[in-house]
């Protein structure tokens, strides 16, 4: 997981515009998905092991939806393509 | 007995005859899935991503659809060489990986077809269906034990 980088603040505007502020990575709750495939696709694509792998299937799996990772916006849509390659539905927010 | 088995070479597929038959069908299912609106496993296989952004959505799916599209058609070109090879093949880690996806991916897009949304409509399946899918999770839950060894 990436640390969220600091925000940037824009003079002479009213807001504090956190242009850096990391994408995230959603992986939501699905019907046919096996637990035993989610958890392997998480340590694949993610490099976690598998007790990290196993606590975000199952928070997927009970809450409907984990974030999975999370970076700059390029980095978590080829994250949000290698999961639905997969076959996992995987959305993206900031 | 497992389908799958680990050897110096990489992971041998055994398959029964009948077993082979029966995926053969599942080839020209997912060949024929149709267009996103008009099939529900095109639903399931072509998700949004950018929920609350219809005009991001569209052109992540500009971009990468393509490439999602192509990659799909080579892991189903995996699945055709196991069933063209009259013994048992052994596929390299890529194969291998290439065939656990295909074996998920022909899950997906039944499972749209038989209106599965909640857990509990596996309850509900005629039993052919039922033993359809659970046949090709055994598949895939044998191949994804045997790919773990490697992480």
């Amino acid at each position: 997981m990436t640390t969220p980088a600091a925000p940037v603040i824009v003079p002479g505007t009213d807001e504090d515009i956190d242009v850096d502020k990391p994408w995230q990575v959603v992986v939501w709750n699905d019907p046919v998905n096996t637990m035993g495939y989610v958890v392997f696709v998480f340590r694949k694509l993610f490099g976690y092991d598998e007790t990290k792998a196993t606590e975000l299937m199952l928070k997927v799996h009970y809450e409907g939806r984990a974030i999975v990772s999370d970076g700059p916006r390029e980095k978590a849509e080829i994250d949000c393509f290698r999961l639905h390659n997969h076959g996992l539905w995987a959305t993206l927010e900031q | 007995m497992s389908h799958f088995e680990a050897t110096r070479r990489g992971i041998e597929v055994s398959l029964s005859p009948e077993e082979r038959v029966f995926l053969g069908d599942v080839l020209p299912m997912l060949a024929g899935i149709g267009a996103v609106g008009s099939d529900p496993a095109a639903d399931r296989l072509n998700v949004p991503v950018y929920l609350d952004d219809p005009e991001a959505n569209s052109e992540w799916w500009r971009l990468m659809g393509g490439d999602l599209e192509a990659a799909r058609k080579a892991d189903r070109a995996v699945l055709r060489r196991v069933l063209d090879d009259p013994g048992n093949p052994t596929l390299d880690d890529g194969e291998a990986n290439a065939l656990l996806r295909v074996i998920n991916e022909a899950r997906l897009a039944l499972g749209a077809r038989l209106g599965i949304e909640v857990d509990a409509d596996h309850d509900d399946l005629a039993e052919d269906s039922r033993q359809v899918l659970d046949y090709l999770g055994w598949l895939l839950e044998e191949l994804t034990v045997e790919l773990s060894r490697s992480l």
